[in-house]
């Protein structure tokens, strides 16, 4: 994580909606909703 | 001391570098009024929009380096359609300016995204991101002033806004690049944006990012930035806005030294949310004193 205030979309984790990041969505998050393979990886880049 | 910046009357020179303070989580962190009431930056840089919406780069994303974050964030955003619907409306309630960053991965997404934010009033002008390959000629369209002019040739005709192209580093001749853009009809250049860098995972021996590469930001870039900073000034006669490292007031005048005329703050907001208002602050001191008395 850098920033903690949602900033920096380092911290993200994988749920079946998507990416949360876990600094605004967390740290506590439902584990029905965590998505161990994450989802989306087809639609990212490698655009830093 | 007021800025003019294309068109634009800037309260002072400071502003954020996109994709480095999210006005929208800032405002739940920090309250909407306690933010509004005490902006620190001068306009308002959005985090890029693409066409459609992006998830970004499968996690890890950052890597703490020496005086410095390497980042591959890979851009997630909810994509034009999301943007206009859902956080413009609150982005333009900001007390300052709206500067919209928009990435297209073809010259046809980049004049969708110029043709639909020309038609928001509330929107006072717009950076293109060309940190990205044109996917139908393989080429890194920020590292070739042809690809740049091609850009802008599509694109100008379709908005009288202003244009900043925000640079990348990562190119051979940054000034060549730079002057393809104003004599294609930008109306400002904004760099630097991320050095392009890599970390090893000591565990695996592979690379440390989801995505294998990232971008290098932070203090550990401030050097280059203010030399590619001065060589594009000194290339060009349209605004430059310099920014990669600043951490400081001092490190903002040395790149208005070098010929910006406005500084963005962006790693550094990461460890200090408060750091815009600190460097704009801080400025403000260093600049009454008039340049010869400096003190190194």
């Amino acid at each position: 994580m850098a920033c903690g205030f949602g900033a920096c979309f380092g911290c993200v984790v994988p749920t079946r909606a998507g990416y949360v990041r876990l600094c605004l969505e967390g740290p506590v998050l439902e584990a029905n909703d965590l998505d161990a393979v994450p989802t989306g990886h087809a639609a990212a880049g490698v655009t830093p | 001391v007021s800025v003019a910046f294309c068109g634009l009357e800037l309260a002072h020179p400071i502003i954020n570098a996109s994709g480095t303070f999210d006005a929208i989580a800032a405002e739940r962190t920090f309250g909407v009024e306690a933010l509004h009431s005490a902006f620190p930056f001068a306009a308002y840089v959005s985090k890029t929009v693409t066409v459609a919406p992006r998830q970004g780069n499968p996690p890890p994303r950052l890597y703490e380096a020496p005086a410095g974050l390497i980042n591959s964030i890979g851009l997630p955003n909810k994509g034009r359609a999301g943007y206009l619907a859902e956080d413009l409306p609150r982005l333009e309630r900001l007390p300052v300016p709206l500067i919209v960053n928009v990435m297209g991965f073809t010259r046809d997404e980049v004049a969708e995204l110029v043709s639909a934010f020309d038609a928001q009033a509330s929107v006072a002008a717009l950076e293109l991101n060309v940190s990205c390959p044109n996917v139908e000629t393989g080429m890194l369209i920020g590292a070739d002033p042809a690809e740049v002019a091609a850009l802008l040739d599509r694109v100008r005709p379709l908005t009288a806004k202003p244009l900043v192209i925000k640079l990348t580093p990562n190119a051979g001749d940054v000034p060549a690049v730079a002057r393809a853009a104003q004599a294609a009809g930008a109306d400002a250049v904004s760099l630097i944006n991320t050095l392009r860098g890599m970390a090893i995972d000591p565990s695996t021996g592979r690379a440390w990012h989801g995505a294998g590469t990232g971008g290098l930001s932070g203090p550990a870039v401030r050097a280059v930035a203010l030399a590619q900073v001065a060589d594009v000034a000194a290339a060009v006669s349209i605004p430059v806005v310099g920014m990669g490292g600043v951490s400081s007031g001092r490190d903002a005048r040395d790149l208005l030294a070098a010929g910006a005329t406005l500084v963005a703050v962006g790693t550094e907001s990461f460890r200090d949310p408060a750091a815009g208002a600190r460097v704009r602050d801080e400025l403000a001191t260093l600049t009454r004193a008039p340049a010869e008395t400096w003190v190194a």
